[in-house]
């Protein structure tokens, strides 16, 4: 059974320390020698107070607990570039590059790495992965509670999409149910946490509106976290895309999770149902014109080049067979 | 002003006009300087199309205005041209395999090891993205140490006619298949488990009848107590697709055709939740990136990786093949 820490936080710093105290009780916090990489959620350039980004003062208090139980301790706090602004530039203004000159800590813009192309039988395009993941890490995400336009709920899977080294990130959007599920395989986190501190409500992940909700949730594997997160939300975790795709890949028990903590129950604000249904179809149209577009350029490509035998072949055997009935 | 490596190609072939020349036409370093064939006509229609100063039918006449140069000529002529070139201070660039046996192949270590050129043997599968990445994985660690391999490769011989017909004359090419497509895979077999490799079986089939196998397929046994196993044909097209198992974990690649490389460790936290990860590498031109090496190690002067001494392991592996080998008709 999968354990998720849910505490309320009304105290601040002290209530952190508390925060962390447990995750390190619970040995979710024990990196041995791996250098330790840290993935907060700087999906915008925004302030604290809207709850979009994660509180750098948490970050910095997780940095520092670190360093108190083992100082030799390499950190790497990552993020990767988008269409509108580069990882440097989020560094600089959120106050990452100060925080990594006090704490000795290295900052890393995923974009400008090595990264190797990952095929997936269900996307139709692959993930870039970076080379940091293939190395011997120890990876903790920070996400914040979200609601999501697309996905009803974001926390720690969708903190992993920031990894992605494309600036071009928009064109996985039609498949997040997949990239989501396979992306949180591939980086496989080791302590996910999720800042519901401050968290937003409404139309997120950005123009929502912020709520105060003075509670953090970890634990050490993420689909346990993010049932938990959507939970907390007053979302049912079946309803929500993308855990339910994770759920039917891994066969996950998703009622069997013990909650160690507070009984929270928030009803956070969503956009109205007609809309978001109105935005799966949009996907779902996306999908299925992207299907039909690829597969008439492969059947058209191969009747002109190879004559129609050779094309016979690729329609799959299901198509053919109701040809020959007809 | 960058200073221009004047290059000379003997062999004028299909595979010099196919991939050699022009790879080095997409190199700025290079200046296409002189052809040498016995066929002159080929070495002026070569000379002709890439603008080159000078064509020739005896390949000496080459010494004093080249830098470096490319023997694509059949295997039988490598060993003595590359002596000659050596010994006059070009780089040489010497089509796989080195030579045809041991005795030769070993005086043209020693000549390297006297010269200043660079000798380095185009086994241009090393180059091929999935086996460059898989090497760099393996060298991490990624596998642990190897237990097991399977090399394949087999390309029917109607799909690659040499110009001319060299593969089929026993004492041009120096064998059949295994010489022709089986040197790429014990180059990657020594490439990958650099320790002692013996031959524990060998068989080939004597199909087209020219007193030479066209199919092979021979059993290795590793220092470490694993096993290899390479197979090839000249007979059928196969789907190529060759196997690395080591200790903690392996890989499948395609040995040329598709690029990709499958992978599973217990190192890599991917494979954790997944069964393994299917790397899209791409196809990438493996004579250019041949040839970059190649003018790369000149200008740095540093031991090409497929040098003389490690091209020679290969050819003595081969030659341990051959000895064993039962052709069955």
């Amino acid at each position: 059974m999968d354990k998720v820490i849910c505490r309320k936080i009304p105290d601040g710093d002290e209530g952190i320390k508390r925060f962390l105290d447990e995750i390190f009780a619970n040995g979710w916090l024990d990196p041995g020698s791996k250098q330790i990489v840290i993935k907060p959620n700087l999906c915008t350039l925004a302030s604290v107070e809207s709850g979009i980004i994660t509180d750098i003062s948490f970050v910095r208090a997780l940095v520092r607990f670190i360093k108190s139980k083992s100082p030799s301790s390499q950190i790497k706090i990552i993020e990767s570039d988008s269409f509108d602004r580069t990882a440097e530039e989020v560094f600089e203004k959120l106050g990452y590059c100060d925080l990594a000159r006090e704490e000795g800590v290295d900052l890393i813009n995923l974009t400008k790495m090595r990264s190797i192309p990952i095929a997936i039988s269900e996307i139709p395009y692959e993930i870039n992965l970076s080379f940091i993941f293939l190395e011997d890490i120890f990876y903790i995400s920070i996400a914040n509670l979200k609601t999501h336009d697309y996905q009803k709920v974001t926390c720690g899977f969708k903190n992993q999409f920031g990894c992605i080294p494309d600036v071009l990130k928009e064109r996985y959007h039609p498949y997040l149910d997949e990239v989501l599920y396979y992306l949180d395989g591939l980086i496989n986190p080791d302590l996910s946490i999720v800042d519901g501190r401050i968290a937003l409500e409404g139309n997120g992940p950005v123009d929502g509106e912020p709520i105060k909700c003075d509670l953090m949730i970890a634990g050490n594997r993420s689909l346990s976290v993010d049932t938990v997160c959507a939970r907390v939300a007053g979302f049912d975790p079946v309803r929500v895309p993308y855990l339910r795709y994770a759920y039917s890949k891994t066969k996950y028990n998703h009622s069997n999770i013990q909650v160690a903590g507070d009984k929270l129950d928030f009803n956070f604000k969503f956009i109205p149902d007609k809309l978001f249904n109105g935005i799966r179809l949009k996907i779902f149209v996306t999908r299925t014109s992207n299907v039909i577009t690829n597969y008439a350029k492969k059947v058209l490509f191969h009747l002109y080049y190879y004559g129609f035998i050779a094309t016979a072949r690729i329609v799959p055997k299901s198509v053919m067979k109701k040809i020959r009935k007809t | 002003m960058m200073k221009r490596i004047r290059a000379g190609i003997i062999g004028c072939g299909m595979i010099s006009k196919m991939f050699h020349v022009p790879a080095m036409t997409h190199i700025p370093e290079i200046k296409l300087e002189a052809f040498s064939d016995v066929n002159g006509e080929w070495a002026n229609e070569l000379a002709n199309r890439y603008s080159a100063p000078y064509s020739f039918t005896d390949y000496n006449e080459m010494i004093g205005k080249i830098d470096m140069v490319v023997v694509a000529t059949p295997n039988a002529l490598h060993t003595k041209i590359s002596k000659v070139f050596l010994d006059a201070g070009v780089h040489v660039l010497c089509e796989k395999p080195m030579g045809i046996n041991v005795e030769e192949c070993e005086d043209v270590l020693k000549k390297e090891t006297e010269s200043n050129a660079l000798f380095m043997v185009g086994h241009s599968r090393r180059f091929a993205s999935n086996a460059m990445l898989l090497k760099e994985f393996h060298e991490k660690g990624m596998f642990g140490e190897i237990k097991s391999m399977e090399l394949v490769m087999g390309h029917s011989h109607t799909q690659w006619i040499t110009r001319s017909g060299f593969s089929f004359k026993k004492e041009l090419s120096g064998g059949g298949v295994l010489i022709d497509q089986g040197i790429h895979l014990i180059d990657l077999l020594i490439w990958f488990s650099p320790g002692q490799i013996a031959v524990t079986s060998s068989v080939g089939k004597d199909i087209l009848g020219h007193g030479m196998e066209d199919h092979a397929e021979i059993e290795f046994s590793l220092s470490n107590g694993g096993k290899a196993t390479i197979k090839t044909s000249r007979i059928e097209e196969w789907d190529n697709l060759c196997t690395l198992e080591g200790t903690k974990g392996w890989a499948k690649f395609h040995i040329d055709d598709k690029s990709f490389l499958k992978i599973c460790s217990e190192n890599l936290r991917g494979c954790r939740k997944l069964r393994h990860l299917q790397v899209k590498t791409g196809l990438n031109n493996i004579y250019l990136d041949q040839i970059k090496y190649f003018v790369n190690c000149i200008n740095k002067n540093v031991s090409p990786m497929t040098s003389a001494g490690s091209a020679v392991k290969g050819i003595r592996l081969l030659k341990e093949c051959y000895d064993k080998m039962s052709i069955i008709k």
